[in-house]
């Protein structure tokens, strides 16, 4: 693990730490599992649409690369390539309009702050 | 017509011929905010597939040189990608449609292409076996 990667881990921890102290009161480990909840939700979503967006980048660039390759070696061909490239671009495309709406709903759709404290209150036994 | 534009109007009449199926399934088996992201999601991905082949369409000649101005090229496919985000999550926060209805709507190309590619290789698989 690099010498980066391990202060920003700690970081988090330390901060999300200290969130579960400001939140000591009654129901302190009921709100910091909910901060938790929360922290994985955000970790998913910006983690999630990153690894999306290098795939499609990573698949769009080898497939246009790959048809001006082609086309460049055979120029009568470059129509049939070029329509073909633009079928395989909008099917890797769409993985990616797969996550964002995947983020959208994990950020959007989860159950607010309430709901989620109501939801782990219950499935502690509270 | 050319072959390649006759390949691409095919699947634009595919496109539209899921969509109506799986709308009209929708609208029959499923609920109003379900048949809403079908229709919703369909046609946001059906117009963000014909502007994507009309700009690459345009950017490049049939002998693969490029033709027409880089930025404009570069501010098209932005401008897309942000119309597109933009719509999708305007629809689901404000909770007009169901996300799995969107996420279907949103398929309807890939279910097209799919379809596509499925018919090609049975037609071709079967005038091999003749």
């Amino acid at each position: 693990m690099s010498k980066r990667t391990l202060v920003g881990v700690l970081t988090a921890v330390l901060l999300l730490g200290m969130a579960s102290l400001a939140f000591a009161g009654d129901d302190s480990a009921v709100k910091a599992a909910a901060l938790w909840v929360y922290f994985g939700i955000a970790i998913a979503c910006g983690v999630g649409i990153g690894m999306a967006a290098m795939g499609t980048g990573l698949g769009m660039g080898n497939a246009i690369n790959a048809a001006l390759q082609g086309t460049a070696r055979n120029p009568e061909a470059g129509g049939k390539i070029m329509t073909t490239m633009i079928i395989g671009l909008a099917l890797i495309e769409s993985l990616c309009i797969y996550a964002l709406v995947i983020c959208f709903i994990l950020v959007f759709k989860i159950p607010d702050l309430g709901g989620l404290h109501g939801l782990i209150v219950k499935s502690l036994g509270g | 017509m050319r072959n390649r534009d006759k390949l691409i109007d095919h699947i634009r009449t595919n496109n539209w011929i899921v969509l109506g199926i799986i709308g009209a399934l929708s609208s029959v088996f499923m609920s109003a905010a379900f048949t809403l992201g079908v229709i919703i999601g369909g046609l946001m991905v059906i117009a963000n597939f014909s502007v994507l082949q009309h700009t690459i369409r345009c950017a490049f000649s049939d002998l693969g040189a490029f033709q027409g101005k880089k930025l404009g090229l570069i501010a098209k496919s932005y401008f897309r990608l942000a119309f597109m985000g933009l719509v999708i999550y305007m629809v689901i926060t404000n909770g007009w449609v169901h996300p799995l209805g969107l996420v279907t709507g949103l398929s309807v190309v890939i279910f097209s292409i799919v379809g596509f590619g499925i018919r090609s290789a049975w037609k071709t698989s079967s005038r091999e076996a003749i």
